[in-house]
């Protein structure tokens, strides 16, 4: 298919879906602009989390526009080292290697930045299999944790949250994918006061701007806009181009590098060392809207449900910059 | 305490959530000794039937309604499609059921699409209804198992005590002799694949409002559903009941354990590190593994006791 596509003259990937296809592409796009170096590709990747993308994997060729799991993390465990109430956290996540990955870095990083937390326990499930989380619930509760963190997403994060409100458990739920879409109305109001995302946006968030062309998405296509670091990857694209005065994605990589723009959260810089955009993360709690009796500020609500995203905290792109051990090869810069 | 009796009725309320699904199936392969397949894909059915009525007529008459339209759809498969096949002999039987497992779920696909339903507890049923000693417990959970319970009493009620149970029973063991004294029995037959549909699609009433009603739940309780029938023996109502039990309780109490390998060989005062050959083995925690342990039961069941807990028929 890349092959397909840079036969018709396609200059541009920009792709999102998992880390493993984003692995492929680097690889095959490395391998193709060594050998043609004058129909070079640039690969824009607005969604494929695996750090090792910007870290082991590095590629000039390739330039992430999201926060990967371990900024996110680091974003995450900022925000609770702020929290004095948080004493005893719970993990829950997935038996695979995101899942794990995840439950690392947040041990990692909570005893790093608040030694006095405790994680009070850790459960591996296998992804999509539970129906029942109420004996993870229970243990849960068993164990007094005061805060959740789980990397769940889909039918896990859902039925766990509803397990959570149904048992009445108190602690709150910190989420990576509670924002992505059909999310909120599957966990509906058993998500109310009880979870929180960390996110690089959010519509109650956003710019009147912004606003304007979610609201022309919504009209065009009857879905809610979710993607607004997809516009940031446009504009920053735009802007690069300008910058180099051309659009062979040599000049507008160069161009990229230390790029920096405003966006709805707050300025973000394109990093050159690692191609990884260091951008301000959000942390977002599901409470009603203000239509259904919520706060005045939950002005949007997320696909209908009645419910919609509060920031609780804004986290300026430094805290979540982790420090990163890419090296990439770099092709001379242009004359 | 608290923590252990919390556990042991949130195992006896899923164990009974499992009974209810494969109770149909059970009755079905020991009336008609037809294995369905299929059997999940009414279980999913139902709770989408449900969540169609209840968005115009409310959650109680989909409880009612839902199990019934199944039931339908049951005998309709039966009638027109297994009775065709039944000829063939019991693989063409096995592979038809097997096929229109697919054919429901793309139905399903086509018709409500990929995501999940926002099909809900009612507000009726929704918050606690007691507490254990400072944990509340939810109503919902209990009416599922005053369900599965009035099932089950029900059912035994129908086979044992009334006039269609025990031409059902007879139709089961001498079809030509009930033939000859005037009854249909293909007919009893399309009602017991009816009966069965709807048993599970009552548990799919159930089911899709306490956890999640999406093209995706007939495959995830598919193959349990087959551990609890094989585990109880094939076509024993009894024994599905106690295997339905079992392995809630199972399931349930060893993901509170977080037990594993490592922690038994240091108690025996072997060093085990992340060093040692097949750590991460060593390492898996009870809990870990309680989604698998099912599964073990039933290979140990086919290979020390193949009949099953209380099966009479062999193979």
């Amino acid at each position: 298919m890349l092959r397909q596509a840079i036969d018709r003259g396609a200059r541009y990937v920009v792709q999102g879906q998992s880390s493993a296809v984003a692995a492929a592409l680097i690889e095959a796009i490395n391998r193709h602009n060594e050998r043609e170096p004058a129909r070079a590709v640039l690969f824009l990747n607005y969604a494929a989390t695996d750090p090792a993308l910007t870290e082991a994997r590095c590629s000039f060729w390739h330039f992430r526009f999201d926060a990967h799991i371990g900024m996110r993390m680091e974003a995450l465990t900022a925000h609770l080292a702020r929290d004095a109430s948080v004493r005893r956290v719970y993990l829950v996540v997935q038996d695979y290697s995101f899942g794990h990955e995840f439950a690392r870095a947040a041990r990692q990083l909570l005893a790093e930045r608040r030694p006095d937390i405790q994680v009070v326990g850790e459960d591996r499930h296998p992804m999509g299999q539970v129906r029942d989380f109420a004996p993870y619930i229970a243990k849960i509760r068993a164990a007094q944790a005061d805060a959740v963190l789980t990397g769940n997403w889909g039918n896990d994060l859902n039925l766990l949250v509803k397990a959570a409100r149904e048992a009445g458990l108190q602690a709150r739920f910190h989420t990576f994918y509670a924002g992505s879409p059909g999310a909120v109305p599957a966990m509906g109001e058993a998500a109310v006061g009880r979870v929180s995302d960390i996110t690089d946006w959010h519509a109650n968030a956003a710019s009147p701007a912004t606003l304007r062309a979610a609201a022309r998405f919504r009209d065009r296509h009857g879905a809610d806009y979710h993607f607004a670091r997809a516009a940031t990857l446009m504009r920053m694209l735009a802007a690069a181009a300008q910058r180099a005065g051309s659009a062979e994605p040599l000049r507008v990589a160069y161009a990229l590098e230390g790029l920096r723009i405003d966006t709805d959260s707050g300025e973000a810089e394109m990093r050159r060392l690692d191609h990884q955009l260091l951008l301000p993360l959000l942390v977002a709690g599901l409470e009603r809207s203000a239509a259904n009796g919520g706060p005045r500020e939950v002005r949007m609500e997320a696909e209908r449900s009645g419910l919609g995203w509060r920031t609780l905290a804004r986290l300026p792109a430094y805290v979540s910059a982790a420090p990163t051990a890419c090296r990439m090869q770099r092709p001379p810069p242009p004359g | 305490m608290e923590f252990f009796l919390v556990q042991l009725l949130n195992g006896i309320s899923y164990g009974l959530l499992l009974f209810m699904l494969s109770s149909g199936l059970t009755i079905v392969f020991s009336l008609m000794g037809v294995l369905n397949f299929a059997h999940a894909s009414f279980y999913m059915l139902g709770a989408y039937f449900a969540y169609q009525v209840s968005t115009v007529l409310g959650f109680w008459a989909g409880l009612v309604v839902a199990p019934l339209l199944v039931g339908l759809v049951g005998m309709a498969v039966e009638r027109y499609g297994l009775r065709q096949v039944h000829k063939h002999g019991h693989v063409a039987e096995l592979l038809f059921t097997f096929g229109l497992a697919y054919l429901i779920e793309e139905a399903v696909h086509l018709i409500w699409g990929r995501s999940a339903l926002e099909y809900r507890v009612p507000p009726e049923l929704d918050g606690p209804i007691f507490q254990i000693m400072g944990s509340p417990y939810p109503m919902y959970r209990t009416f599922m198992m005053l369900v599965s319970v009035a099932m089950l009493v029900s059912i035994w009620l129908a086979l044992t005590r009334t006039r269609i149970g025990l031409v059902i029973q007879a139709a089961l063991s001498h079809p030509e002799t009930v033939e000859a004294l005037g009854h249909n029995v293909p007919r009893v037959f399309m009602l017991v694949f009816g009966g069965g549909a709807a048993l599970a699609g009552l548990a799919g009433v159930i089911g899709g409002a306490a956890f999640v009603t999406d093209p995706g739940m007939a495959v995830s309780v598919g193959p349990i559903v087959f551990v609890i029938v094989v585990v109880g023996g094939m076509g024993s109502l009894a024994g599905a009941f106690v295997a339905s039990l079992l392995i809630g309780c199972l399931q349930n109490f060893s993901i509170s354990l977080d037990w594993s390998l490592a922690g038994l060989f240091s108690w025996f005062g072997w060093m085990v590190g992340p060093d040692t050959p097949l750590w991460s083995l060593w390492n898996v925690k009870l809990s870990q593994a309680a989604p698998v342990l099912p599964y073990l039961l039933m290979v140990l069941m086919l290979i020390f006791r193949p009949k099953g807990l209380m099966g009479t028929r062999e193979g």
